[in-house]
């Protein structure tokens, strides 16, 4: 293992606090919630921030909570240990609950909390590599150079590194809005526009910013939910597809149906076109086959992540089948839906 | 085979607790009073001739002790049967990752940043990484003095032209004859991958001088006292000069039968005076410690349309990268490339061909997993094509007690059979489909077991306690606990009396080292003939003072026992300890032994690397996959492994080894890879290599069959590297049986199931 860079450690005990010192470090400081992203990173030297302040301390920001009216608040600091245990997730939106126990292993979501998650880095072969392997070749964007080594002709001037993150597809696929808050004031926005679908610069976040909470709104109750992951092995894997869907059944008909598509592109991926496509009608075999074939048009994976490409994007398809497939029965069930 | 007090009865492992508890030592644990910190250089370029390396800004920083380089060192090589490589970098680099310079500082970022002070230019030289284009006449050639290296085998024409550093030929039969009888021949070139040991304690030493000048080495080992060698020829030192003191090892699996972290850290030590410490980053370890080799294998097989194997041609060529640390893998895979099975003509063409990549080594399996999937995986071919039940076929063909293999080594406790039948009767066999998508692949191996030289030590103590001795390592593998069995076993005491000193050049004698499943069968059978003539010597002191005949006297419950009067005995301390302070003492009973003495008869093996091997361990493992043919994702839910391993020891032990192997030999059939793209290692952690988790590891039933090696302690062999041979093609067999897709290259990915299955998107 190689050793941490050097850099000051602080601990505010308040989300003020937490925005003063950003306030005054910017850019010079790195958040940390549970390290399990941020930590390897800083070995690796792709990160020397001067200043790593924990969020560890701020009671606040922890915990699963529902209000009527408003509707299911996560806090960030909430480990996804914690999120996955959630007798509120669990019974208000299974497939949250299910997509938290998605990522990595028990020790890393012992570790990592949901808003790491929603944070985490981008990732491609090219970037997250050693300084002495990277002094073998020349920098990609992300790491400073000129061009992104995975894009297609290896000349975009674009970062397209793969964002991975189990929770972030499903919560988008849920309409989830995230609060940030700076010592200016706080703002609220979709959780689908906090990405920037940027590799090098994956948030809309600014460096004087703190995620303080994530919420599901109170109007998507009701609502049935999967996701499904691909990886190669069955635990500690990224992502390298990965497909959200929420719909409400209604009279054995489709509405509001929203799919997204993680673990491809560099933010998550809304299939567009495909709310309006089942929107009102029944989901059937053909259906389902038009609405995944969607899902694999929205798909661009790149040589950047394991897997062959062709086949994560035919494994977005077939994902996306199993989840409509899915959906349907539980629709046309009780109308419970259970995620997987 | 007798009734035994301690043989095949349950013995935990004695250091275990320690081990859980995190108050075992490892090397990195080692901290020496004044100790510096190494680093070393790397090359980043794949083949490039060294221009000049100018290391003078990195002695001129505040910190730095030592700056080394091949200007520095001995001009000296080491290496198994080709002795290639040296400390440094000497001239040229070939490889992403070889070490061209080295650093001593007070600490290890000191030392990071003297590493990126020394300048070194370099001109680079066409590379070659196909160890196939390797071969072309105008490839471009690794090591131009290659022809002119000490070697230490039988070189055949082709051996040590171009980039071939070794090769083996085994020819027995007329091959042309048997393929012209044969009513069918089948031809097929299968691909395997690089794959890594995936230890997770890094290669580390610590290296000392003491007060007299002595070099003292600790480190992560499976062979101390051929690091102790190799110190002594590489640095100049005589070998009473070096220590070498082995800690707990933090799995080797045979990546640890290497010399890497130890000639580095003790040059600097001796260039500084002071303690050094090298360990290996992790990314270190992906990129300049060994892999399995990865390589082609062509095999062309002749039957008859009853399924009898008739004649067989295997060419196989294996990539070793820019050194070749451990060439006797290519042998061990041209053994085991008939698999266990009488074929009456065969040609094996063997080769270990230079790449600019990084090493190949000794790795679990040791060259056998790549040629028996290519002949477990035809096997499957052969009797789908024939109309042939899978293990119908086996059993047809399989050698049996009695039959020689085809190097002419003549066969003994051979129950590849049993194996066969039992594995056949557990997994209930009714053919290999079991419904849709899910089937069961069976598949045999056989692996050389055993020999080479090894001795042991037994110092009976006063109080009748004894300590044992051996060069022969622990690797994490359970030795130290099967060698207390052995010893209690032969001296009547329970398995606590006996404390075992493993490794420790002062203290310990010669053992080649631990690979070739030689730990138990070998280094054990060693222990016990010490601790006899130790018996020996105790029952001659107490049948003087017991006036009875030796020969009625017998070691039991720390007593010496009048085998015909039972009452009449002494305890063992009295013997021990009385003797000791009158005559002097104590009682020491010694042993040397090589199992490894008869050559092979140079008109059937050309190239051999070694004598003929102890014995020969044979395994049936059957494997239950469920295949999903529109992700084409593979799901092993359980392996079955029948192993014809002799007696049981530690029955533990065992079942953890043969778990170990099939994590190993799942990793290698589905997931790892080390992707190597012009040179350089793609993925070089733990988390791109993906050897198997937990969850990923399927139920797990296992058996032994009754088997007795005459040359092994009370019977018993190996069962360490047979035990990862044939996952991959018994996986790969069953991958076809139910959806259909034979996949010929290792790892099976989904991707390639669905290729094979010829579906239309991807």
């Amino acid at each position: 293992m190689q050793p941490l860079p050097k850099f000051e450690y602080r601990e505010p005990g308040s989300v003020a606090e937490a925005a003063r010192l950003l306030a005054e470090l910017g850019s010079r400081a790195k958040l940390i919630g549970g390290g399990t992203d941020l930590v390897p990173s800083m070995r690796q030297g792709l990160y020397t921030p001067a200043y790593v302040i924990s969020l560890q301390r701020i009671a606040d920001l922890r915990g699963v909570a529902w209000e009527d009216g408003v509707g299911l608040r996560i806090g960030p600091m909430t480990t996804l240990r914690e999120m996955e245990a959630s007798a509120e997730a669990r019974a208000r939106f299974p497939f949250l609950a299910a997509a938290a126990r998605e990522v990595g292993s028990p020790q890393l979501r012992e570790m990592g909390t949901v808003g790491g998650n929603l944070c985490l880095d981008t990732r491609c072969r090219h970037f997250n590599q050693s300084e002495d392997w990277q002094d073998c070749v020349e920098a990609c964007v992300k790491r400073g150079g000129e061009f992104c080594k995975a894009s297609p002709n290896g000349r975009a001037r674009k970062c397209f590194a793969v964002f991975s993150a189990d929770l972030a597809t499903a919560l988008v696929a849920a309409n989830a809005r995230v609060t940030l808050q700076s010592a200016g004031g706080a703002r609220t926005i979709e959780l689908a526009d906090y990405y920037t679908g940027d590799g090098a610069s994956p948030t809309a976040g600014r460096p004087d910013e703190v995620l303080t909470e994530v919420l599901v709104p109170s109007a998507m109750q009701g609502v049935l939910g999967t996701y499904l992951k691909y990886r190669m092995r069955q635990a500690i894997d990224y992502p390298i597809a990965g497909v959200a869907l929420t719909l409400r059944p209604r009279d054995g008909r489709v509405h509001d149906a929203r799919m997204v598509v993680g673990g491809i592109s560099s933010r998550p991926v809304i299939v567009k076109g495909l709310g309006a496509l089942l929107e009102g009608k029944v989901l059937d075999e053909t259906l389902a086959e038009s609405a995944a074939k969607l899902a694999r048009k929205s798909a661009t994976p790149l040589a950047n992540t394991a897997g062959d490409r062709a086949h994560r994007k035919q494994m977005v398809y077939e994902f996306a089948r199993r989840a409509l497939a899915e959906a349907a029965h539980a629709a046309a069930g009780a109308g419970g839906g259970e995620a997987r | 085979m007798g009734a035994y007090t301690v043989i095949g009865k349950k013995t935990p492992k004695s250091d275990a607790v320690a081990k859980v508890t995190g108050e075992a030592r490892y090397a990195t644990d080692v901290y020496l009073r004044g100790m510096l910190w190494a680093r070393v250089l790397r090359s980043p370029l794949p083949h490039a001739r060294i221009v000049r390396i100018d290391t003078s800004k990195a002695r001129a920083l505040k910190g730095v002790h030592a700056v080394l380089t091949a200007a520095d060192v001995p001009d000296a090589r080491y290496g198994a049967l080709v002795l290639d490589m040296g400390m440094f970098a000497r001239g040229k680099v070939r490889y992403i990752g070889e070490a061209v310079a080295a650093v001593a500082a007070v600490d290890e970022p000191t030392a990071a940043r003297a590493v990126d002070l020394i300048e070194v230019e370099y001109d680079p030289l066409p590379a070659v990484f196909d160890p196939l284009e390797a071969l072309a006449p105008n490839a471009p050639i690794l090591h131009e003095a290659l022809a002119g290296y000490t070697t230490l085998f039988d070189r055949t024409a082709r051996a040590m032209q171009g980039n071939v550093n070794y090769q083996a030929e085994i020819a027995c039969g007329d091959v042309e004859a048997g393929f012209a009888a044969s009513d069918f021949v089948f031809e097929d070139t299968y691909q395997v991958q690089k794959q890594h040991p995936s230890y997770m304690e890094p290669n580390s030493t610590v290296a000392d001088v003491d007060a007299e000048g002595r070099l003292v080495i600790y480190n992560t080992t499976q062979r101390p006292h051929i690091n102790q060698a190799i110190l002594s020829s590489l640095l100049g030192v005589p070998i009473a000069k070096i220590r070498v003191v082995p800690c707990h090892v933090g799995g080797g699996f045979g990546g640890k039968n290497r010399t890497l972290t130890e000639p580095t850290a003790a040059a600097l030590a001796l260039k500084t005076r002071r303690p050094v410490r090298l360990t290996f980053s992790h990314e270190e370890e992906f990129t300049s410690a060994t892999t399995r080799h990865g390589g082609v294998i062509k095999l062309k097989t002749g039957v008859k349309k009853d399924g009898t194997l008739v004649a067989s041609q295997a060419t196989l060529y294996y990539d070793c990268g820019a050194y070749a640390p451990t060439p006797n893998a290519v042998w061990l895979g041209a053994i085991s490339s008939t698999g266990p099975y009488r074929i009456p003509n065969v040609r094996v063409e063997a080769f270990s061909i230079y790449t600019n990549k990084m090493m190949s080594g000794a790795f679990r399996g040791y060259g056998a997993p790549q040629s028996t999937f290519a002949r477990e995986s035809q096997m499957d071919r052969i009797a789908r094509e024939l109309g042939l039940d899978p293990f119908e076929l086996r059993l047809k063909n399989c050698l049996v007690e009695g039959d020689s293999l085809h190097t002419g080594q003549p066969l003994h406790s051979v129950q590849v059979r049993e194996t066969l039948l039992k594995a056949r009767a557990m997994v209930g066999w009714k053919g290999p489909r079991l419904g849709p998508n899910r089937a069961l692949g069976v598949a045999c191996g056989i692996f050389a077991c055993g020999g080479f030289a090894t001795s042991s030590i037994v110092k009976m103590n006063m109080d009748g306690t004894a300590t044992v001795a051996t060069g022969a390592m622990d690797m994490g593998q359970g030795l130290r606990t099967v060698m207390r069995q052995i010893a209690a076993e032969v001296l009547g005491l329970a398995p606590d009396d006996v404390t075992v000193v493993i490794g420790d050049t002062d203290l310990t004698p010669f053992d080649v080292g631990i690979f070739g499943d030689r730990g138990t069968h070998t280094g054990g059978q060693a222990v016990k003939l010490a601790a006899e003539d130790a018996r020996d010597q105790i029952l001659a002191a107490a049948a003087a003072g017991m006036g009875v005949p030796a020969g009625r006297l017998e070691l039991r419950e720390r007593k010496v026992v009048d085998r015909t009067a039972p009452e009449r005995f002494l305890h063992l301390r009295d013997v021990l300890g009385g003797g000791q302070y009158k005559k002097g003492g104590p009682i020491i009973g010694k042993a040397s032994i090589n199992l490894t003495e008869t050559a092979f008869d140079p008109g059937i093996v050309r190239g051999a690397a070694t004598k003929m091997f102890s014995t020969y361990t044979f395994a049936t493992h059957v494997a239950e996959v469920e295949v999903d043919p529109r992700t084409g994702v593979t799901k092993v839910d359980k392996i079955t492994a029948v192993h014809d391993c002799g007696t049981v020891i530690n029955p533990d032990g065992l079942r953890g080894q043969i778990i170990g192997g099939m994590a190993t030999g799942l990793g290698y059939a589905l997931y790892e890879d080390v992707i190597i793209e012009q040179g350089q290692v793609q993925n070089p952690s733990f988390l791109e290599c993906r050897p198997p988790t937990a969850v990923d590891m399927p139920a797990i039933e296992f058996a032994t069959v009754e088997g007795y090696d005459a040359k092994g302690p009370f019977g018993a062999k190996g069962v360490g590297n047979v035990s990862v041979i044939n996952i991959a093609p018994a996986i790969a067999n069953a991958v076809e049986h139910a959806v259909g897709a034979r996949v010929t290259s290792l790892p099976v990915t989904p991707l390639k199931v669905l290729q094979a299955l010829g579906a239309g998107e991807v």
